[in-house]
């Protein structure tokens, strides 16, 4: 894979290893084996140009994690700000 | 950033979780998960497992864990760990980060390249947590990098 994002390796009685990315929609770190099929690995968010997980494709949005995680701060701080 | 290690260890269970990282209650960090380790230290067996790395809101009930400071200059962590789930941390469904078959005879590591980690919000108690929803009962064992 061009750029990966992550790696993985299993070690048990042989050493298998294959490149990851990690979905800019919900974070799901999707496994890439060699020469696997781009279509059965999800896609790429044309919004926020970056890769995504299958159920995050077939969802069709684009709410960048990052957005989410601002997202739930903000929820949480207004939520302290009341208590 | 500041770098910790946790190691997580239990008899595995189906329904209770191997351990959880999360967010101090009353101050909460951003933390950047870039590297997972698990597999078995049990006498080899042909057991299949899956490890699941899920995000939680609550940190349930478990045994505390002290997170390793990676580099002697850096301060303790706030973040709070957790081994051996009595009561299961709350998890929020459909939130799969690292969905991981592994045989028991095998481990398994994954890294993450700068920018790419699994994120969790600074937010109260939030964090996430390691299960084996699939696996015998034995003892397994993790080991997680992250930074705050």
């Amino acid at each position: 894979m061009r750029a990966p994002q992550g790696y993985a390796v299993w070690a048990g009685d042989r050493v298998t290893e294959c490149d990851t990315f990690t979905c800019g929609h919900c974070q799901r770190v999707v496994f890439v084996p060699p020469k696997a099929d781009p279509a059965d690995l999800g896609g790429l968010c044309k919004q926020c140009m970056s890769l995504t997980c299958p159920r995050c494709t077939a969802a069709m949005r684009c709410v960048p994690f990052e957005l989410a995680l601002e997202r739930a701060e903000a929820s949480d701080r207004l939520r302290r700000s009341v208590l | 950033m500041a770098r910790y290690n946790v190691e997580l260890r239990r008899t595995a269970s189906t329904t209770a979780s191997v351990g959880s990282i999360t967010a101090d209650a009353t101050r909460p960090l951003r933390m950047k998960l870039y590297y997972l380790l698990v597999g078995s230290e049990a006498t080899p067996a042909d057991n299949p497992f899956l490890w699941r790395v899920r995000r939680c809101t609550a940190a349930g009930t478990s045994t505390a864990v002290v997170p390793t400071i990676l580099d002697p200059g850096d301060l303790v962590t706030e973040q709070d760990a957790g081994e051996n789930h009595t009561v299961e941390p709350t998890y929020t469904s459909n939130t799969e980060c690292l969905v991981i078959p592994l045989h028991q005879r095998a481990t398994f590591q994954w890294n993450a390249a700068p920018g790419r980690e699994i994120v969790t919000p600074a937010t109260a108690s939030n964090g996430v947590g390691l299960e084996t929803p699939v696996g015998a009962t034995v003892v397994v064992a993790a080991s997680l990098q992250f930074e705050v």
